[in-house]
C-alpha cells in the first residue's frame, strides 16, 4: 500500500513544494543581482540574448502582424471597412499579441540555452567547482542571466512591436491595397504613451519570468547526466511559456482593466 | 573557544578576498582544532532510506597525504562533499582546517573552500575557456591578482604539471591525462592548505595513472600541504599514500600508515589489496 502510493505522494508534494522552492531561488537570485553581478559576464550575456533573440522576436512578430492584419481586414471588408484593419493590428497586435510572442520567443530561444548551459555546468560539476572555490555562484552564475533577461525583455517587446508594425504595413500596403495613411490612422488612434508604457512593463516582467524561470531550472534540478540537460532546457520552455501567458493576462487586466474601470 | 581572524581565513595573506565575500573574522566560525585537517565525529550520513557513514569517526593528519580506499558506494567521495560542506550529516560533525563546516554560516563556509582545492573526477574545467584562462580562474576571481602576476603563476603552474604549451588549448583538445594535469594545477593555483581528489585516475590507461600519481606524489613533497585521495586503485594507493583509511559498510573498516594497512591481515583489508572476487 505504501509502496504504491509513495510515488503518488511524491509527485505531489514536490508539486506542492515547488512554488516555495522557485519563490525562494528567485529571491536569492535578485538579492545577488543587487549585490552586483559580475560586469563583463552581465554585458556578455545580455549581448548575447540580444543577437540571439531578437531575430527570433522579429520574424515571429514580423509574420504575425502580417497575419493579423490578413484577419482584420477580412473580417473589417464585411462591413467595409477594410481599410480599419489597423484598428485590429494596433489592439490586438500592439498590446497583447507582439509582446506575448516576444516573450514566448525569448522562453524558447534564451530560456532553453541558459536552462541546458546551467544544468550542463551542473551535471559536470563546473558549479561545484567553482562553490570549491569559495564563489558565490548566486551571484556569479544566477545574477548575470537574470539582469540580462530583465534588461533583454523591454527591447526585446519593443522590437517585437515594431517588427510586427512592418509585417502589418507591408502586408496591408503591399499585399491588400489598403490605404497606408487611412490604415496608420486607425492603428495609432488606439495607440498611446501608456500601451508603450505597458510594453515596456510588459518586457521587464516577461523577462524577469524567463530568467528566474531557465535559471531555476539549469540550477536546482537534483537529475545527473547527459540526458537531464534536455530535460532542463523542455522545462524551461514549457514552463516559461506558460508564464508568460499568465502574467500577460495578467498584465493586461491590471493596465487595461484598471483604465476600463476609470472610464 | 577562539575566534578565526581574517587573516586565517584568507587563502595566502598577500591575497585579497573578493570584497564582496569578504570575511571579516566571522563570529561564527569555530576554530577546533590545527592538528588535523580534516575530522569527522560521530558523522552519520544517508541517502533516501541507505545509510552511507554510519557514527563514523576519522582524523586525517595535516602535511601528509592520505588515502580513503574502499569499494564502490561506501562513502569517500561523501567524505570529501562532507568536509567541504556540499553535503551535510545527518548526525555528526565535520571539523575542516580547524572550522566547524557546519556550524559556520555561508561566508565562513566560502572562506574555508578557498583554503582547499579539489580535483573532481571528471576533472570540471570550464569547457568555453583555454586552459590558460581554466588555471588563471581562481587567480582572476578569487584572489583578483594583477594580470602580470596571473600570468606568471600560470606559467609555474602549467611547468610544474608538465604541460607549459598548451595554454591557448580548450579542454576538449587534451587527453584525459592532460585534463587531469591542468584540473590539478587549477586545484593548487591559490596555494590551498589542503587538496582532495576524487578518483584522479579513474578512465586513464595504467601508464598516464601512473605519470598522474607521481605527479601527485612530487607535488606534495614539494608543497608539504596536505592531499586526501579517493581512489579504488590500489596500485595508486601504494604509490602515494602516507597514511591509508578503508571504508567498508559505513564504516572506517581500518585506517593507519600505509605500511601497517598493508601488512595487515584482516581478511577484508587483504581481500580488497589482493584483488580477490567478492564472494558469490
Amino acid at each position: 500500500m505504501n509502496a504504491a502510493l509513495h510515488p503518488w505522494l511524491q509527485s505531489a508534494s514536490s508539486a506542492l513544494v515547488w512554488p516555495l522552492r522557485f519563490s525562494g531561488f528567485v529571491g536569492r537570485g535578485l538579492a545577488a543581482a543587487l549585490r552586483g553581478p559580475p560586469a563583463k559576464d552581465t554585458v556578455l550575456l545580455t549581448v548575447r540574448l540580444l543577437l540571439r533573440s531578437l531575430p527570433v522576436v522579429a520574424v515571429v512578430t514580423f509574420f504575425s502582424g502580417a497575419m493579423l492584419t490578413v484577419q482584420a481586414a477580412s473580417s473589417m471588408a464585411t462591413f467595409g471597412a477594410a481599410n480599419m484593419a489597423g484598428l485590429i493590428v494596433g489592439f490586438g497586435g500592439v498590446r497583447e499579441v507582439f509582446p506575448l510572442l516576444a516573450g514566448g520567443s525569448l522562453a524558447a530561444r534564451t530560456g532553453a540555452e541558459l536552462a541546458s548551459q546551467l544544468q550542463a555546468m551542473r551535471v559536470t560539476r563546473q558549479v561545484e567547482a567553482l562553490e570549491m572555490m569559495g564563489l558565490d555562484v548566486m551571484r556569479l552564475l544566477v545574477a548575470p542571466r537574470l539582469v540580462a533577461c530583465i534588461v533583454g525583455g523591454p527591447i526585446c517587446v519593443v522590437a517585437a512591436m515594431v517588427s510586427g508594425l512592418i509585417g502589418a504595413h507591408l502586408v496591408g500596403v503591399y499585399q491588400l491595397n489598403i490605404d497606408r495613411g487611412a490604415m496608420w490612422d486607425a492603428l495609432l488612434s488606439t495607440l498611446g504613451t501608456v500601451d508603450v508604457i505597458a510594453g515596456i512593463v510588459k518586457g521587464l516582467v516577461l523577462g524577469l519570468i524567463v530568467g528566474a524561470v531557465a535559471t531555476f531550472e539549469g540550477f536546482t534540478s537534483s537529475e545527473s547526466g547527459p540526458r537531464s540537460v534536455g530535460r532542463a532546457a523542455n522545462r524551461a520552455v514549457i514552463r516559461g511559456m506558460v508564464f508568460v501567458c499568465a502574467a500577460c493576462l495578467l498584465l493586461s487586466m491590471l493596465i487595461y482593466g484598471r483604465l476600463l474601470a476609470g472610464n | 573557544m577562539p575566534k578565526q581572524t581574517d587573516s586565517d581565513s584568507a587563502i595566502g595573506s598577500d591575497r585579497a578576498i573578493d570584497s564582496d565575500s569578504a570575511i571579516n573574522a566571522d563570529s561564527d566560525v569555530d576554530v577546533v582544532s590545527h592538528e588535523n585537517a580534516i575530522e569527522l565525529i560521530g558523522v552519520t550520513k544517508q541517502f533516501g532510506d541507505r545509510v552511507i557513514l554510519d557514527n563514523v569517526d576519522l582524523a586525517i593528519a595535516r602535511g601528509r597525504t592520505t588515502v580513503l580506499l574502499g569499494p564502490s558506494g561506501t562513502g569517500k567521495s561523501t567524505v570529501l562533499r562532507l568536509a567541504t560542506g556540499l553535503l551535510a550529516p545527518e548526525v555528526g560533525r565535520v571539523v575542516t582546517l580547524g572550522v566547524d563546516v557546519f556550524a559556520a554560516k555561508n561566508k565562513a563556509l566560502l572562506a574555508l573552500r578557498r583554503r582547499m582545492g579539489m580535483l573532481f573526477q571528471d576533472n570540471a574545467l570550464f569547457g568555453s575557456l583555454t586552459v590558460f584562462d581554466n588555471v588563471a580562474f581562481p587567480l582572476r576571481r578569487v584572489a583578483h591578482q594583477p594580470e602580470t602576476e596571473v600570468r606568471r603563476r600560470v606559467a609555474e603552474l602549467l611547468d610544474l604539471v608538465g604541460l607549459p604549451d598548451v595554454g591557448d588549448r580548450t579542454p576538449d583538445r587534451l587527453s584525459g591525462g592532460q585534463r587531469k594535469r591542468i584540473a590539478l594545477a587549477r586545484a593548487i593555483a591559490l596555494e590551498p592548505e589542503l587538496v582532495m581528489f576524487d578518483e584522479p585516475t579513474s578512465g586513464l590507461d595504467p601508464q598516464t595513472s601512473a605519470s598522474i600519481d607521481h605527479l601527485i606524489r612530487s607535488t606534495q613533497q614539494r608543497l608539504g600541504i596536505t592531499f586526501v585521495v579517493i581512489t579504488h586503485d590500489v596500485e595508486s594507493c601504494r604509490l602515494i599514500a602516507d597514511d591509508v583509511g578503508m571504508l567498508l559498510n559505513g564504516k572506517v573498516h581500518i585506517f593507519g600508515p600505509l605500511q601497517d594497512v598493508q601488512a595487515s591481515t584482516d581478511p577484508a583489508v587483504r581481500a580488497f589489496l589482493d584483488r580477490e572476487p567478492p564472494h558469490a
